[in-house]
């Protein structure tokens, strides 16, 4: 059983699970602030198509549109930073610098799928901070043996940090 | 790499023009004009697109009528005004210069007469 909520997309009423819900609002804010206040008609504009969209999956008005739905529709209409084209390249770099650089950093704290000893976290922490992933474990290693790290260190960050494959799956959830 | 973005850079010069050139066709509603120009692969995604229209619209290039469809709500219908017909034959006039003019980049002024565009 899921949790649902009823919205008004482009004048039409949907029912929409939690989850999609939740995505939807995070992606429309972030295509409203990478537009800027004044665009609202290009606003509605992206509504109704959503809106087009979400009919032409969910036949039947009574059928939830679920967070699969909201995320192909999502696929179509393209990243926030796609919207539009640049202006001029000193306004786009204004306007773009803030959002790409925290879903870069977002990114980068994540265990690689592909560069894993153990876990993958030194791989993880070499990414974020920078360094040599070899760099990053010859340290750790240094930490553990010598200076007296406890391993629960790492098995926490095991924990904590998210999988590359999981954080993709979750991206616009995790955003806020 | 470098290759796709340089790509990418110059269907994003003409995506303007690209537009416009659709509608003077005829006129046209937002996922259409999407659907040709995705043909075209001038774009990737839908959400270029809006803001652009809004744009051309503002400075009175297009114009839009909502027309009744058969499923669904109303839509949007773009058309070119006459300043947008305007607009577009000048653009018309200077895309052909270009290419000629990257013609001659490219062979040289000699064979400008006998090398056919592909």
């Amino acid at each position: 059983m899921k949790e649902t909520i009823n919205v008004n997309i482009g004048t039409q009423s949907f029912t929409l699970d939690y989850d999609a819900y939740q995505t939807l609002r995070t992606y429309l804010e972030d295509v409203e602030a990478r537009l800027g206040a004044d665009d609202q008609e290009v606003m509605s504009d992206i509504e109704n198509r959503l809106a087009e969209i979400f009919r032409e999956k969910t036949p039947s008005p009574m059928m939830v549109v679920t967070i699969r739905t909201v995320r192909s529709a999502i696929e179509q209409m393209g990243r926030p930073e796609e919207f539009g084209e640049p202006r001029s390249t000193a306004d786009s770099k204004e306007q773009k610098s803030q959002p790409i650089y925290t879903t870069f950093e977002e990114r980068r704290f994540r265990r690689p799928l592909n560069d894993r000893v153990v876990g993958g976290v030194c791989a993880g922490l070499a990414n974020y901070f920078g360094v040599d992933t070899l760099l990053m474990r010859v340290i750790a290693l240094l930490l553990f043996c010598c200076a007296g790290l406890s391993l629960w260190v790492y098995v926490i960050l095991w924990i904590v940090m998210p999988s590359e494959e999981m954080h993709k799956l979750d991206i616009n959830k995790q955003k806020r | 790499m470098n290759a796709d973005n340089v790509k990418a850079q110059m269907r994003k010069g003409i995506l303007e023009y690209c537009i416009l050139s659709i509608l003077s066709r005829e006129d046209s509603y937002a996922p259409k004009i999407i659907a040709e120009l995705k043909a075209a692969q001038m774009i990737v995604v839908e959400g270029t697109l809006y803001p652009i229209l809004t744009r051309q619209k503002n400075q009175g290039l297009l114009t839009y009528r909502w027309e009744e469809s058969p499923q669904g709500p109303p839509r949007k219908y773009y058309m070119l005004t006459d300043e947008g017909r305007r607009t577009l034959a000048q653009l018309d006039e200077s895309w052909e210069e270009l290419v000629k003019q990257v013609r001659v980049i490219r062979y040289g002024n000699e064979v400008d007469e006998t090398v056919e565009v592909k």
